[in-house]
This record gives structure tokens, C-alpha cells and sequence, in this order.
């Protein structure tokens, strides 16, 4: 049975897997539906908690009160990169050198790491938890590492087939989200390689509050202490190194419940069992009780953590901050967007127009890679409102196409002087072409019949930067200034005409 | 078509039809001279697209006239922006079908469809339902979105652009056919099938940049010319164009304008457009502008003109 449920595993894990690759690359985008996968993350759903994810948070809250910490097997994609990391890892092993050997918890490292993370959660947003939140920063790994192989495979097959596979003009590479990308790649990849998943068990805030919370377990995994021999082939296979042979337990806090153990014990020593057969069992009642308490401090936590975000409730923020990118439609403002976003960069991938990109500075130092928009290489699309659907955090609040046609994200700024019907007395209009909501209209130039100039109504512009994309001088004419806290933009005007008939050419 | 002449044809065609010899050539040789020159501009109206566009070139002298056997087409719509038929923003898709299919009858060896457009690419192909109908018809659709489709070419009889990239499909076609839609347009006054070259060219902020009207003239200067210049004016956009907001901005009128010579068209059709919203052909400089450098006329009276009403 267990080599049944270890196969089921590993499958669930590889769906997984390749599901976030095809969400967080430009592989998967436009498949419908595809960024629902990133709603079943805890952190996502804990920050959502009173926005829609309760249900799924509760779900693996409860899940890792009955059998520990599959969470981080099945649903985790950087603990199953890590999976697969140390299975390449030993193929390249001496016999020898694949065996995991019992470690000690770095106890106190972990619950330090795991207890300043959430306070700074709690007390700063989730702009900060983005550099550690597991989720997070597997997305910001295949975006900014795997989507830029993607892209050039696609480019270098799209010199072959021509026809059918087109070039894709999109670099994704924002050096300051790409360097901490890397890095925290290495870091994984480095420690997985040597050590399985001493990452997660180590450093991960995740890893260490489920570990906890899985203390109280209904079941878990313990060694049957008649039928072990000591024969150490479960320790050889535990990428957690968690299993003590030598005083016969397993560890829960470490352990991710991958199974490996329960299928190469040739005795079936290693078995799910009811928490409270091993605690009658037990001669240590000190550790029991101690575990208890671990546990139920976790759990109140975690509580804490999710009422005290909830009470804190939503800040307007100042509309008078200076930001020099623009927040994305559904993010309602910079503050919004601190408290909620952990930078996962679903939004980042999921733009077709591929204008949003990780901040480097365009909020300032403290707020990096959250995501914004620049209109250098394309703009926002008036019949898209694929970004603040894609969000699981509720960073960005889900709108329809119509409600997303009224957020003001920018205010245009008309620069006269650099506009080229001024400069050089010729037609242009452009940026009048461009401009969905007609917040930009031509007028005719007084003195000069027949040559007209646009002119702005900065109150019916949304900001989706159609108009500065395409402004063909430099410095732009057509300027949009981001807002720090978004507007509602009046409604364009409904001009109406008479249907009229005409019955001759005209020539 | 008098009584007389209209017997006359019928009888030859009943004759043609029941010995079973090729009726085209006779009736062909019954037209005449008249039907040795055939017509320079043919406007119709009153139809839906597709039995618009078959009167218009059936008056033209049919696709093979244009389109010989063996060779590659582009065929070159309107695909600017982001938005469904109703909104007359970009060609009508069953009139690109039905021209793909024209094409593809006349002996074409393959039909490409492209645009390089405003909204982003994939949208406006999409939404169009230019991409759908053209590759339905046997088209192929190229991709016009990136640098890398484009090649630079001269232009030496330009004013101002003497040098372009050119989409790679009409550079290595045989013959291509201009298929705008018309439009009113808030930069260059009006949208036809001068405008449309916009759609061929990639970088577009050099034409607004170095006088918009001199350069959407120097663009058409390109050696190789439009075999037809096609007009759809089944909807046309009357305000807030090139993009439009609402079908507000859209009137029926339910019109082709159909002509080998580019500046006649767009002159014809910007007389059809004054019908609805006051533009003057005269107040179109890169008419007069092209017709400097003899690319057409705007001179309608002097060409061979059909006006056909259904």
C-alpha cells in the first residue's frame, strides 16, 4: 500500500510542478484557468484569508493536523524543485555518497527565522515575507531564470518553423529581481543537492510552522520498534534527515511525509500510526507534553498572525508619494500592494502585453520587485483584465473589464513643447490614435487651418499609457504620472450620432 | 445594360450554355471595344461584403486580372486594433475571406494575410476575426509583431523616408492587394488605403516624426505598388477614429470602393466619407502629395469609373 500511496506522491508532485513552469512561464499563458493552481499555496491563501482563501488555508491547516507535512511534498513547488534537485543530485553520487545520515535540528535557527518572518508580516506587509515565502520565490525563479530559456528555445525553434512558432520579442530579465532570484536558486539548489531538504527544514517559515503544527498529527510515521533491525535503510533515503535509528523516532517537525522510508524497509517497520498509540506508549511523557504545547504554540501563531492582519484591514496610504513606476489595475495603492503582495510574479507572467515587470526601485528601496508597470515597450490593454485576476493574494483585487476600464492607475501629463505638431508644425496625433477613452481628442490650431493638436482631459485618462508607448518623440510628449493611490477615472463621453442615409457616391 | 443588349447576351449565353463552348470569349468579343479597357475604379454599393466585394470585382475584370497562377499573394488588411467587427475599426473579416478565397480560385500559389498592429498583436488578430476567417479561407497569417519581420528597402523617389523596413511578406509576394477599411483619423485626417501602409512599415513613430503626410506618401513610392486597392466602407468609423470608443462612432453605409490607382480610391472614398462627416480630399495632403510623384491621380473624371447600386 504505502509504494501505491508513494507513487501517488511523486505524481502528484511532477502535476504540480510542471503546472506552476506552465503558469509561471510563457509556456502556459493563455491556458484558461491556469493560475488557479497558485490559490492551493498556503501563504497566498493565509494572506487572502478574508478575501477568499480561508477555505483553502483551513484545508491545509487541517491536513497537516491529520498527517503532517504533505504539504510540503505535494503542493510546495520549491520543496518538490528540491526533490528533484537531490534525485539528479545522486545520480552523480558515489553509492556511498547517496546515503542521508541523521542530522540534529538547527531548532533554534529555525523557530527564529520562522517567528521574525511573520512578524514582519504582521507589522510590515508582505512586501519583506516576499524574499522567504516558499511560493514566492519559486515564481520569481521560473520567471526570471526558466521563462528567459523558454523564450530562447522558442526563438531559436521559431528560426525553423517559421511559420507555425513566432518570435518572442519579450526579455523578462529585470537584473535586480534576476540577482535575487539567482542567488536564492543557488542557495536551494546548493543545499538540496548536498542535504535534501535541509532548506526547508532549516530556513523556511513554512516549513518550520507546519513542522510544528504537525507535532499533534492525528497520524504519523514512526518506526516499529519490534520489527527494526537498525539497518538504517530508511535513514540512507531520508532527504529530511530526520529519521533517529538509534532512538527509533522520526522526526515530524522535519518530516515531509514523502514515503521513502515506508517502501525500502524490507520489515514494513515504518508505518502510519495513531498519534495516541505512541503517546500511551511513550516512557518520555515530558516530551509529549512538550511537543503539545509546541504545537498549540504554533497554531495560536498562526492565528494570531491571520487576526492580526485582518484587524489591520486595508490603509488608503498617502496619494501624495512619490512612485516612479505605475501600480497595477486591481491594487487600488502602494499600501495595498505592500501589505499584500509577496512578489510571486504570476501577474508579471500572466500580462500578454508584458508590461508589468519586478520593482527595482520604482517604490523606493524598501519595496522591491512588487510589480509594475512601464509603456517603453507596449500598453495596457483596454480590453484586459488579466492581472488582477491572476493574483492570489487578493494584492490585486479581481475586476471585470468593465470596472477595470474606470481605474484610474495614471494621470496623463501633456508636455507641449515636446510634442511634434508644436515643434514642427506637421500632423501627428498619435498618441489621440492610441487613446481608448478619448481622454485625448484633437482640436483644431487657431491661426493654422487644418492642423491639429491634441489636447488632454487628464480626468477621463485611465493611465493605460497608450499614448506615452507611442509618442514618437524624445522626450515624450505623452507622459503618464503614476498614482500612489489609484482614482476613478469619469466616464468617457457617449457621442452620439444620427444613423443617416446615403443613397449617392458622393463623386 | 439596354433591353437590346441584354437579349442579345442572353441569347449567346442560352447558345454558349446548351453547345457547351467557352461563352466568356464571345461575349467578351460581342462587348466590343468598350470591354478592352477595363475599369480603373469601381464603387459599389447598397450589399452586404461578400456580394459587395463580387460585383465590385466582377466590374473590376475579375481576380485573374490581378492575380496570375502560380504566384504569391499578400493580401494586406487593416488589423490595427484590438476590437470585434462591429466597432469598423479593422477590415471586415468576410471580405478578407472572401478575397483570400478570390485569390486562391485565380491560380494563387499561396495567400498571406498580415498587419503590423497598434493593440497587441495577438488580441487584434484575434478579435478582428481576421485571423479565423483568412486562414479558414486557405491563407496563411504571417506574424508582423517584431523587428526581425521586417527589411529595409529604398525608397528613391521619397521626400522624406527615403529608406524603410518593410514587412518581409510584401517583399518577397509577387503582388499584394491593399484591403483597408475607412476611417476618419484624429493624426493624418483620414484612414484609407494610404494609411494602410502604415501596416507594412515597422517603425511608424520615424512617419509621425518627419512630417506625417509627406511620409505616408513617400511609403506608398515603394516599387512594388498594390495590384487593387480595396475599400471596405460596409461600416465606417465617422469619429473618434482610427480606434474608435462605441459603434457609436460607426455608420452602416454599405459601400466598396475598388481601384488599381491608390490616390483615385482614397479620393473617391473621401467624397463617399463627406456624404457623412465634412473632410475634403483637398484637405488631405498626402493625396496631392503622391500624386506629385504620379504614384495616382486624384483626378476621378479622368479614369474609367463603374458606380454600381445594388
Amino acid at each position: 500500500m504505502y509504494k501505491v500511496l508513494r507513487w501517488i506522491r511523486v505524481g502528484v508532485a511532477i502535476a504540480t510542478l510542471l503546472l506552476f513552469i506552465l503558469a509561471f512561464t510563457f509556456v502556459g499563458r493563455g491556458i484558461e484557468g491556469i493560475y488557479t493552481i497558485t490559490r492551493f499555496q498556503f501563504i497566498p491563501a493565509m494572506i487572502s484569508f478574508l478575501t477568499g482563501g480561508a477555505f483553502v488555508f483551513l484545508f491545509f491547516v487541517v491536513l497537516t493536523l491529520l498527517f503532517g507535512r504533505v504539504y510540503c511534498s505535494l503542493f510546495c513547488p520549491l520543496g518538490i524543485m528540491q526533490d528533484g534537485v537531490a534525485k539528479v543530485a545522486s545520480w552523480f553520487k558515489s553509492k556511498k555518497g547517496k546515503r542521508f545520515k541523521y542530522s540534529k535540528p538547527h531548532t533554534t535557527l529555525r523557530v527564529i527565522v520562522c517567528v521574525v518572518s511573520f512578524a514582519v508580516l504582521v507589522l510590515f506587509g508582505a512586501r519583506f515575507f516576499a524574499w522567504i515565502d516558499p511560493y514566492s520565490n519559486f515564481g520569481k525563479i521560473a520567471s526570471q531564470l526558466i521563462d528567459p530559456l523558454f523564450i530562447g528555445a522558442n526563438n531559436l525553434l521559431s528560426e525553423i518553423f517559421s511559420d507555425s512558432i513566432f518570435h518572442r520579442s519579450h526579455n523578462p530579465i529585470i537584473w535586480g529581481s534576476f540577482i535575487f532570484g539567482a542567488a536564492f536558486c543557488l542557495l536551494v539548489v546548493v543545499m538540496s543537492a548536498f542535504r535534501g531538504r535541509l532548506y526547508c527544514n532549516t530556513i523556511c517559515p513554512v516549513g518550520t510552522l507546519l513542522g510544528y503544527i504537525s507535532k499533534i498529527s492525528l497520524f504519523k510515521l514512526a518506526i516499529s520498534k519490534d520489527e527494526c533491525i537498525k539497518c538504517n535503510a530508511c535513514v540512507n533515503v531520508c532527504k529530511s534527515e530526520c529519521i533517529d535509528v538509534k532512538s527509533g523516532e522520526v522526526d515530524e517537525s522535519r518530516c515531509v511525509v514523502c514515503l521513502n522510508c515506508t517502501t525500502v524497509c524490507k520489515k514494513h517497520g515504518l508505518k502510519f500510526v495513531r498519534r495516541s498509540k505512541i503517546n500511551g506508549e511513550s516512557a518520555d511523557k515530558g516530551a509529549v507534553m512538550q511537543g503539545r504545547r509546541e504545537a498549540i504554540g504554533a497554531i495560536a501563531g498562526l492565528g494570531a498572525v491571520v487576526v492580526a492582519r485582518g484587524i489591520q484591514g486595508n490603509k488608503a496610504g498617502d496619494p501624495a508619494r512619490e512612485i516612479t513606476g505605475i501600480i497595477p489595475p486591481g491594487a487600488r495603492s502602494l499600501e495595498h500592494l505592500k501589505a499584500n503582495c509577496t512578489a510571486c510574479q504570476a501577474c508579471v507572467e500572466a500580462c500578454p502585453n508584458r508590461i508589468i515587470t519586478p520593482a527595482f526601485g520604482e517604490y523606493g528601496a524598501a519595496n522591491l520587485m512588487l510589480p509594475t508597470i512601464h509603456y517603453k515597450k507596449q500598453f495596457c490593454g483596454f480590453n484586459c483584465n488579466v492581472c488582477s485576476n491572476v493574483c492570489p493574494n487578493g494584492a490585486l483585487k479581481s475586476l471585470s473589464v468593465e470596472e477595470k476600464r474606470k481605474v484610474q492607475i495614471g494621470r496623463v501629463e501633456f508636455i507641449e513643447k515636446n510634442c511634434i505638431v508644436f515643434k514642427h508644425n506637421t500632423d501627428c496625433g498619435a498618441c489621440d490614435e492610441h487613446c481608448p477613452t478619448k481622454a485625448i481628442t484633437m482640436k483644431e490650431w487657431e491661426g493654422k487651418p487644418g492642423l491639429y493638436f491634441p489636447t488632454v482631459n487628464p480626468n477621463m485618462c485611465i493611465g493605460c499609457g497608450g499614448c506615452e508607448y507611442v509618442c514618437p518623440e524624445s522626450p515624450k510628449a505623452m507622459v503618464i504620472r503614476p498614482l500612489a493611490v489609484h482614482g476613478e477615472a469619469i466616464p468617457p463621453k457617449q457621442d452620439l450620432q444620427e444613423e443617416k442615409k446615403v443613397d449617392d457616391f458622393g463623386f | 445594360m439596354r433591353r437590346r443588349e441584354f437579349l442579345k447576351t442572353a441569347l449567346v449565353g442560352a447558345v454558349a450554355g446548351a453547345v457547351k463552348i467557352d461563352g466568356n470569349t464571345i461575349l467578351a468579343a460581342d462587348k466590343g471595344a468598350e470591354a478592352q479597357t477595363p475599369n480603373d475604379l469601381v464603387a459599389v454599393m447598397g450589399g452586404e461584403p461578400v456580394e459587395l466585394y463580387r460585383k465590385g470585382i466582377e466590374a473590376m475584370g475579375g481576380m485573374k486580372r490581378f492575380v496570375k497562377k502560380g504566384q504569391k499573394v499578400v493580401v494586406k488588411p487593416n488589423i490595427g486594433w484590438d476590437k470585434t467587427p462591429e466597432y469598423g475599426a479593422n477590415t471586415n473579416p468576410l471580405l478578407v475571406g472572401e478575397i483570400v478565397k478570390d485569390c486562391l480560385k485565380a491560380g494563387a500559389a499561396e495567400v498571406v494575410v498580415f498587419d503590423h498592429t497598434c493593440d497587441e498583436w495577438e488580441g487584434c488578430y484575434k478579435n478582428s476575426g481576421i485571423a479565423e476567417a483568412a486562414e479558414k479561407a486557405g491563407a496563411k497569417v504571417a506574424y508582423g509583431h517584431d523587428e526581425k519581420y521586417y527589411k529595409e528597402v529604398e525608397l528613391p523617389l521619397a521626400v522624406n523616408m527615403k529608406k524603410a523596413k518593410i514587412h518581409e511578406a510584401i517583399i518577397n509576394c509577387d503582388v499584394w492587394i491593399n484591403v483597408p477599411v475607412l476611417k476618419n483619423h484624429g493624426g493624418a485626417k483620414m484612414t484609407i488605403s494610404m494609411k494602410n501602409y502604415m501596416g507594412i512599415v515597422w517603425d511608424r513613430g520615424y512617419l509621425h516624426k518627419h512630417n506625417l503626410q509627406q511620409c505616408i506618401a513617400d511609403a506608398t513610392t515603394y516599387e512594388k505598388r498594390p495590384v487593387l486597392n480595396i475599400v471596405d466602407a460596409y461600416r465606417i468609423m465617422t469619429q473618434n477614429g482610427p480606434k474608435g470608443k462605441t459603434t457609436n462612432d460607426v455608420q452602416l453605409a454599405k459601400a466598396i470602393f475598388m481601384s488599381t490607382d491608390i490616390v483615385a480610391v482614397d479620393t473617391a472614398a473621401t467624397k463617399f466619407f463627406s456624404q457623412y462627416k465634412e473632410m475634403s480630399p483637398e484637405n488631405l495632403p498626402y493625396l496631392s502629395m503622391a500624386q506629385n510623384v504620379k504614384v495616382g491621380t486624384m483626378d476621378i473624371n479622368s479614369l474609367k469609373v463603374e458606380r454600381i447600386k445594388l
